[in-house]
């Protein structure tokens, strides 16, 4: 590689000046690299750094100043940095430069030392706003991995709680952690997800999403096969159950790995009600699931093919109210379909304040006129508002794209062969699902394979002490997860 | 050229709009009256509810209807053919839109066309795929066109109010609980015949009223039974609804009215006699007293001869239901289909129709009153 000016294999050089100057030649000169020089006693040396990385009060505090005052024989025991370290090579002494640490080099030694002067630029740790819940933790990952981490570390206190990190990225690197509980875990999974992340040869790694691309089973699927969230509650809930999750520097993101369908519809919130309205909004969730991507495309069958399975008392309303709309009910839906997608869109990127107006203008106004123009009928709108609120009921962002995509077939199928169509959509997803893997599981795995065992925490949510094992989709080693909790009922 | 893969979404995406029946140019029907005229053309009378003003919300911009309160609901057209198809499509030619028969809920029939035959108004409807098996079906005294023409106070839906009229009939065991698929069955059984509803228009209350039933042999309507009769018959049937009530006179002319709360039938047909078949048919009926204000229900002895006087009564009204049938030729209860069920060659051989009348069945009546009110 020509861009390296020499082996940057090569052992350093004695003269402190001419190993400072390799390195600011090798960062191509940059104008933010900072060369200090001191002196201690006899021995002269210079602190190498990045000023834009560096934490400067660190610098003066730890290198610096206790090398003026000169207390100590050694010099290196004159640092005061807490994390030190020897750098082989000249790669390895620029890596570390390159995240904010500060090499020193000492006057006619051949060897360069590490110490770590990183500026860290820290959000304070705040709940994830697209991931709220009502009782239950309130933090939320971060975008400093070590954080990050440190949550987890804290939420699971566990000697078995694996943490390996990875670099990855060929032009600039980035810290990756994958995290899983050693004796819960299934090692060939653990096995299986390494060798992936290995295989990950970008040229950076940009965000959480960026990885999972990288090394999910089918790319193509609409359904997400990792679990993304930004709560450290649910990632720890997870990797209790044996799965493994993988955070990276500089996304607030954790994937999680293998997962089912259910997963995406269960909430935190769900474990820390009461077991009875738990299931009630599990039930609630999923039968928003059925609405949001069923519902328009059973109106438009309905509307076009199937009158007759519309109560008499009904379709008298039902036909005032597209009596006068001049197209057919698939071009209405699409319509407002699109209209609350932009509203959606438009809501997301606009500051909050706008965000808001939007919100009314598209929801209300757009609304009112649209049904008294005579452009789209009333039931039309019911029926395409009633699905959009229902979308966002399931606790995760992915699966809701999802579910607002997988309408859209629905709707065009249903409005050509009606509820044929509609059964035939339907069974292309379900075959789908049933043939998806997420990390070599099956992803409809309750279901599909019929696990009656593990249907416990799917359609309801039974009570903790009734959950004795863990769900074997992700094959954990240990099945049992508690053992004669309320024991104290039979005393 | 490589664009013939393009043949493939064209196919699959334009075949789909054939089939289409998209509910905005539809023409529903909801009632439909049917007549035999004297020169055996069929007539067709339907009612189409004009939406908008009928379904009650209409904020439909444009539209205005509502508002008015005078705005006209329905729509009611008339059309005689050869076939009632023939009229069917007659009527289509009149109406903007495409007639849809899929959401009928009432089928009137005239009494000359259903003393004519029943089945030929509607094999059209058994044939199509779509037709409303649900729908209510009555015959009607007169013509049933005339009836969708006539005024009816206090609603505006013909259609609406037949069909909450006779579902209200069948509630009350004023009518046998029936629809156009239930009538099939027993309109082309040899074993039993169907029994309708039997409705006729009330000129001094603007109303139409259920005033019995329609008794059938075999596909042609033969007779008809009061009110009372009908009761009676579903009891013998085996088919009594929510309620049932009778008024019976009782002693000293002050009457007595009861509802039957619970009932048991027993039914049994005796096929060993060479010359004629006996049936003997036993009720065991628990009943309450809604109305009785000599009173002393308290007093057993009391007790025990209104019992054996509901019980007489009841026999004698049970009777003479019976004997209507048996004359208009309407085997209702089924008896044909026992003795099929027990002696097949014997049915084979005997005439039934022609030995029904003289069927020998003996009907025992056991009541019990279990109730008489709140206040004893």
């Amino acid at each position: 590689m020509s861009f390296w000016r020499g082996n940057k294999l090569a052992a350093f050089s004695p003269s402190a000046d001419e190993n400072a100057k390799r390195l600011t030649e090798m960062l191509g000169d940059a104008d933010d690299v900072k060369q200090r020089k001191f002196s201690f006693g006899k021995t002269a040396g210079i602190a190498l750094y990045l000023v834009t990385l560096v934490d400067s009060l660190r610098v003066e505090e730890h290198i610096l100043r206790p090398l003026a005052e000169n207390k100590s024989k050694n010099p290196e025991d004159a640092l005061t940095a807490i994390e030190r370290d020897d750098a082989a090579d000249y790669e390895a002494a620029m890596n570390a430069l390159l995240i904010g640490k500060t090499l020193v080099f000492f006057e006619g030694r051949t060897a360069c030392l590490i110490c770590g002067t990183e500026r860290t630029a820290l959000r304070t740790i705040t709940e994830p706003l697209n991931e709220k819940i009502v009782r239950g933790a309130h933090d939320g990952f971060v975008e400093n991995l070590n954080t990050n981490l440190f949550l987890l570390r804290k939420r699971v206190q566990s000697k078995e709680l694996v943490i390996e990190f990875a670099e990855k990225g060929e032009r600039a690197k980035k810290q990756i952690a994958i995290v899983y509980e050693k004796e819960i875990a299934n090692p060939e999974l653990v096995k299986e997800i390494k060798r992936r992340v290995d295989s990950i040869n970008a040229e950076m790694i940009y965000s959480a999403g960026h990885i999972e691309q990288m090394i999910e089973d089918s790319t193509l699927s609409p359904f997400p096969q990792f679990l993304s969230t930004e709560r450290p509650d649910r990632v720890a809930a997870n990797i209790m159950e044996g799965r493994i999750a993988i955070l990276n520097d500089g996304t607030p993101t954790c994937i999680i790995a293998p997962v089912n369908f259910i997963t995406f519809y269960q909430s935190p919130d769900d474990y820390t009600s009461r077991p009875l309205s738990g299931s009630f909004y599990r039930l609630l969730r999923l039968f928003a699931f059925f609405i949001a991507v069923l519902l328009p495309a059973f109106y438009i069958a309905v509307t076009s093919f199937h009158l007759e399975v519309v109560p008499g008392d009904l379709i008298v309303q039902m036909k005032g109210s597209v009596a006068d709309i001049p197209y057919p009910t698939i071009v209405e839906a699409l319509f407002m379909e699109m209209t609350i997608e932009l509203i959606r869109e438009a809501g997301i990127r606009l500051p909050s304040p706008i965000g808001q107006t939007i919100g009314i203008v598209g929801g209300l106004v757009i609304g009112d006129a649209v049904v008294s123009a005579g452009l789209v009928s009333n039931f039309t709108l019911i029926v395409v508002a009633l699905t959009a609120i229902a979308s966002y009921v399931v606790p995760s962002t992915e699966m809701n794209m999802t579910i607002r995509l997988l309408r859209f077939p629905f709707m065009v199928s249903a409005s050509l062969f009606g509820f044929y169509g509609l059964i035939f959509i339907m069974m292309v997803i379900v075959i789908h699902l049933c043939k998806l893997e997420s990390l070599k599981t099956p992803y409809f795995a309750p279901f599909a394979p019929l696990r009656w065992k593990d249907l416990k925490d799917t359609f309801i949510r039974r009570a903790i002490w009734k959950q004795k094992t863990r769900p074997t989709d992700s094959m954990p080693l240990d099945e049992t997860k508690e053992e004669g909790s309320r024991e104290w009922m039979k005393e | 050229m490589k664009k013939w893969w393009i043949m493939f979404p064209i196919c699959i995406l334009l075949s789909g709009c054939w089939d289409e029946r998209p509910l905005r140019t539809m023409k529903l029907i909801f009632g439909a009256g049917m007549d035999m005229q004297e020169d055996d053309r069929y007539s067709l009378t339907i009612e189409m509810p004009i939406e908008g003003a009928g379904g009650g919300s209409s904020g439909q911009g444009g539209q205005g209807g509502g508002q008015g309160g005078q705005a006209q609901t329905s729509q009611v057209m008339s059309e005689d053919g050869i076939t009632v198809r023939d009229s069917a499509y007659k009527l289509d030619r009149k109406v903007g839109g495409v007639l849809d028969v899929s959401k009928l809920r009432v089928l009137v029939i005239g009494e000359d066309g259903a003393e004519k035959g029943l089945y030929s108004f509607l094999d059209a409807l058994y044939r199509n795929a779509s037709s409303p098996l649900n729908a209510k079906i009555a015959i009607v005294e007169g013509k049933a066109g005339t009836l969708f023409q006539s005024e009816i106070s206090g609603e505006q839906l013909h259609s609406e109010y037949l069909y909450k009229l006779i579902m209200s009939a069948e509630k009350e065991s004023m009518a046998p609980v029936t629809n156009l698929q239930f009538i099939c069955i027993s309109l082309l059984d040899n074993g039993s015949d169907p029994v309708l509803p039997f409705m006729k228009y009330n000129e001094k209350n603007k109303a139409v009223e259920i005033s019995g039933g329609a008794l059938f042999n075999g596909t042609k309507m033969t007779g008809t039974i009061t009110p009372d009769e009908m009761s009676a018959f579903l009891l013998l049937a085996d088919q009594m609804g929510k309620e049932l009530s009778f008024t019976i006179p009782a002693d000293e002319g002050r009457k007595l009215t009861i509802l039957i709360e619970k009932s048991k039938r027993k039914m049994k047909v005796d096929t060993t006699n060479k010359d004629h078949v006996t049936a003997d048919i036993s009720l065991d009926l628990s009943v309450r007293v809604l109305e009785y204000p000599p009173d002393h229900l308290d007093d057993e002895k009391k007790l025990n001869e209104l019992n054996k006087l509901v019980s007489d009564e009841l026999e004698k009204i049970f009777t003479q239901t019976m004997d209507k049938m048996k004359m208009a030729d309407s085997d209702t209860l089924g008896f044909g289909r026992q003795i099929m069920a027990k002696d097949p060659k014997k049915f084979e051989k005997m005439n039934w129709k022609k030995s029904y009348r003289s069927a020998d069945v003996k009907i025992r009546v056991k009541t019990k009153i279990i109730s008489g009110g709140v206040i004893l």
